[in-house]
């Protein structure tokens, strides 16, 4: 949205001005909290937290655990987000298919997938296969419905100038109802990723022995309050990052989507 | 396949293989569905009596058995009050105090500058990772469940609230202080209606997160609620009464998403589309 037209339009005159601000005051306002208001021992500074993300970067402890909560989201996510989508494909266009997925679909989606962790431990253990399933499990159950709106959206002449010109069945899936779809499959996969980050780091909090999950957890039962925040930190910089990765390759690698509504 | 194909977009297109079954005798529609769970329930039952043990997966029996056992005893109901009243109290009060920060700081585009940031890098942070400290700050009692979700709730909220001041158009506000508004006045009558439908989608959307908040505080640490009964169960290794468990938390989201729903219909329509 243009922000001229809104109060906030004033922003823009602060220039770098603003941006340093936001990084600095918010950290100075912890810092103070931190050491004057609370104790030091259970919320700490940033200057001792930074120390402490500084010696575990050095150590390689940090990039350890990235790597493999990375590995799990996007090894989960991948899998499950193609399943979905091919799932959510045939349902929008077979009402025999979408009926026998509904009611599993209506219990899957009502269910919070954190409270399923639990049961997916007595399931597989604490092992790979576990996180695995479920963030396949969450991926697919939310991808279905966003691929579904995407593919009910497409207008039927398009299908049907296609099935008049003699295009086959395969044809009509991937060059009509793919692109026509992927407005809405690309904000499905957002919201996906979202989940399946908050999924992981649940996952490893409640049940496994490495990612950044483990290391909050780990952390609290040591009374380690510093790696703790390092932690929540580097969670906060995934999701960031995350967001802004997948705004850059939409933008980048597919422009013609990245425009959210578009005539049929 | 072209019997897929109707002049809308609508769910039509959907339906229309569905019509197609029914003329050659399939039942269709809602008689399908249900004639889906049954197949589901049954092939449960099967799974469980022929190729899993019971503390794999207990059968559909079992654990309506179990739900009857808990809900006789008391137990369901009142692990059930404790989680719904937990999203209730963090919820309402995360919401207010959010959508007041959030119109205030929309209002001072230079402090919302400031800390709008901060409050998106926060926002990025799974609410989970936050249960420890919470639990360290606020002990393991209500307190420290309430402060999950209303931390959530607020941080959702005054960014929606915020946003919502940013479209609010700026001729009414200009047109209110022009007849002498002064500007609490112009708070309360003007922004606050104008920037409520995104106020409404934010509260939508922090329901969610709010029930799964708590899910996430009752199962890393608590003595009472349905996550708490749901990890007890696996500590214990009775997964029927998981089960019972999960399948509750699934009918109270399911009834809290549907209430919401209802309310913003049939009460809260006319600030559904969004602002113009």
């Amino acid at each position: 949205m243009a922000r001229t037209s809104g109060p906030a339009g004033v922003t823009r005159r602060h220039g770098w001005l603003s941006p340093a601000g936001a990084l600095v005051l918010p950290l100075a306002a912890w810092e103070l909290m931190s050491r004057a208001v609370l104790n030091p021992a259970l919320v700490p500074p940033p200057s001792v937290v930074a120390q402490t993300a500084y010696g575990m970067l050095q150590n390689g402890e940090l990039f350890v655990h990235i790597a493999i909560s990375l590995r799990r989201i996007f090894l989960g996510f991948l899998l499950g987000w193609a399943s979905g989508m091919v799932l959510g494909a045939v349902a929008a266009r077979s009402a025999l298919v979408w009926d026998a997925l509904r009611p599993l679909l209506a219990v899957c989606s009502a269910v919070p997938p954190i409270a399923l962790i639990p049961l997916v431990m007595v399931w597989f253990g604490i092992d790979e296969p576990a996180r695995l399933f479920l963030i396949v499990y969450l991926a697919a159950v939310l991808m279905v419905p966003s691929t579904m709106s995407g593919v009910r959206n497409i207008a039927p002449i398009r299908i049907r100038a296609a099935e008049s010109l003699g295009a086959r069945r395969a044809d009509i899936y991937l060059r009509i109802m793919l692109p026509d779809a992927f407005p809405f499959i690309l904000t499905g996969l957002r919201i996906t990723l979202g989940f399946c980050f908050m999924v992981v780091v649940a996952a490893e909090m409640i049940g496994a022995n490495s990612g950044i999950g483990y290391l909050i957890m780990q952390s609290r039962y040591y009374a380690v309050t510093t790696k703790m925040f390092v932690g929540i930190l580097v969670l906060g910089v995934m999701g960031v990052g995350f967001d802004a990765l997948f705004r850059r390759l939409v933008a980048v690698a597919l422009p013609r989507f990245a425009v959210e509504k578009r005539t049929g | 396949m072209a019997t897929a194909l109707s002049p809308s977009g609508s769910p039509e297109a959907v339906l229309a293989p569905a019509r197609a079954a029914a003329r050659r005798g399939l039942p269709a529609g809602p008689a399908r569905q249900a004639a889906s769970a049954a197949v589901l329930v049954l092939l449960w039952q099967g799974l469980s009596d022929w190729v899993f043990t019971p503390s794999v997966l207990p059968s559909p029996v079992t654990v309506a058995a179990r739900a009857w056992d808990l809900t006789l005893s008391g137990a369901l109901p009142r692990h059930m009050a404790t989680t719904l009243g937990r999203v209730l109290v963090g919820y309402v009060t995360g919401a207010v105090l959010g959508a007041a920060f959030g119109l205030v700081i929309g209002c001072l585009p230079r402090v919302e500058g400031l800390l709008n940031p901060s409050l998106g890098f926060v926002r990025s942070i799974p609410p989970i990772a936050f249960v420890p400290v919470s639990i360290i700050l606020f002990g393991i009692g209500e307190a420290s469940k309430y402060t999950i979700v209303g931390y959530l709730v607020f941080i959702v909220l005054a960014l929606s609230a915020a946003a919502g001041v940013r479209e609010v158009p700026r001729i009414r506000i200009r047109a209110a202080q022009a007849l002498g508004a002064p500007g609490p006045t112009v708070l309360v009558k003007v922004i606050l209606p104008s920037a409520f439908p995104f106020i409404l989608n934010g509260l939508r959307v922090a329901l969610n997160l709010a029930f799964m908040a708590v899910v996430s505080a009752e199962l890393i640490g608590a003595r009472a609620g349905l996550g708490h009964l749901i990890m007890d169960s696996q500590t214990m290794l009775e997964t029927d009464k998981m089960l019972v468990g999960i399948l509750c938390l699934g009918i109270l989201g399911g009834v809290l998403d549907r209430g919401a729903d209802l309310v913003v219909r049939r009460g809260l329509a006319r600030f559904t589309h969004t602002a113009a």
